[in-house]
């Protein structure tokens, strides 16, 4: 019996990681702006969640879960990290990402690097609200119970962080798009 | 800049199009394996514990017993392999970024748990209040060693093998303190070479 549950636990995780992992991915890649690291991170998080899966699995948003836990494990890895990295006083998350993770860029990405570029530039919070809102498609509630953050909140950064974007990217949508 | 008339929808669509070539390529199994050791760590065995990290000079000045003095090899570090050993006693883990996590519980098998950190590269010698004449204590404890826990359930640190010096052994032993109450205490030192035993 008691093998039984495990195996059944393994299996509802084996699902859960198979079609969740995408998606959490984007989403920590949006907010964390390097590809490799928001890897790291993300497949640190899945981790956790196996590690706590009785209570992840009765979570109401178990993806949300894992974005949010592996957002924090970056900070988390980022304060361990300040020792030995100089920082002039800008984003301090952009600033460990890029940092940390010069060495891993990934030049041979087919990815369009104008969105996460724009991502980047993005405030931070901005940034996870498009995270969880965009690529893991959580309502405004949900999204404001994960960041902590008052709904209206959630509502305000995304359009703000939609018009930026706007901005950022119609020089390039423009650019792409042949004049008739 | 110029309005190319999209919609704040035809925004995040494109935000979110951008991404669809991003995909998690780590397997399950390294996943759940890293869950696992997670999950190790939180188990919840009877005992007390305390952990005693040593300076740079240091000795133990108890009565030799159950000691294992075999390094690894004659060079001092290690070839190392992941590691995942869970026993009642101790368990060692390997993790994702090559660390090795201990977790002493109980004071048994001394001999096998060297074993084990060798095969996890980490070249030890491991006493039960035995009795050592330390080599020089080194100052790359601090680096070597990390994340020392002591809880009920055990004695918990991280090693981080590629920090150990050529020719280093981590001395680890574990003991009932002499304070009354059944107390293990755990003393690790990074040794700048194998000590020689209590005459």
């Amino acid at each position: 019996m008691r093998k039984r549950g495990v195996e059944q636990e393994s299996g509802e995780f084996a699902e859960f990681y198979l079609s969740s992992r995408d998606g959490c991915l984007r989403a920590v890649y949006a907010s964390v702006g390097d590809r490799l690291l928001a890897e790291d991170l993300v497949a640190e998080a899945f981790a956790r969640a196996w590690a706590s899966w009785r209570k992840v699995a009765r979570h109401p948003a178990p993806q949300a879960w894992v974005v949010r836990t592996a957002l924090n494990t970056h900070v988390s890895w980022w304060r361990r990290r300040r020792r030995e990295v100089t920082w002039d006083g800008r984003d301090a998350a952009s600033d460990a990402a890029s940092a940390v993770t010069a060495a891993y860029e990934d030049t041979d990405t087919l990815l369009d690097e104008q969105v996460p570029a724009a991502l980047r530039e993005l405030p931070t919070r901005q940034r996870e609200v498009i995270a969880l809102r965009v690529f893991l498609d959580l309502d405004t509630e949900t999204t404001a119970r994960t960041l902590g953050i008052a709904p209206g909140t959630v509502t305000a950064h995304l359009s703000r962080a939609t018009a930026t974007l706007r901005g950022r990217l119609a020089l390039s949508i423009e650019q792409e798009t042949p004049s008739s | 800049m110029s309005d190319t008339g999209m919609n704040d929808t035809d925004i995040l669509e494109l935000v979110q199009g951008s991404l669809g070539g991003v995909h998690m390529q780590r397997p399950i199994g390294e996943i759940t394996a890293r869950g696992r050791g997670l999950r190790t760590r939180r188990r919840s065995i009877a005992g007390v514990a305390a952990v005693g990290v040593l300076g740079a000079s240091t000795a133990l000045a108890l009565p030799l017993s159950g000691s294992s003095a075999q390094p690894v090899s004659a060079h001092g570090q290690a070839q190392s392999r992941s590691v995942n050993v869970d026993l009642a006693a101790w368990s060692v883990h390997t993790n994702a970024d090559a660390t090795v996590t201990i977790t002493i519980r109980e004071l048994r098998d001394p001999n096998k748990l060297r074993q084990v950190l060798a095969e996890a590269g980490v070249p030890a010698i491991v006493t039960v209040g035995g009795c050592v004449r330390n080599g020089d204590g080194l100052p790359q404890i601090g680096i070597v060693l990390n994340h020392t826990v002591s809880k009920l359930d055990g004695t918990i640190f991280t090693v981080k093998p590629s920090a150990m010096p050529p020719g280093s052994v981590l001395s680890i032993a574990y003991y009932d303190t002499l304070s009354g109450g059944h107390t293990m205490t755990t003393a690790i030192a990074l040794l700048a070479h194998m000590p020689t035993p209590c005459s």
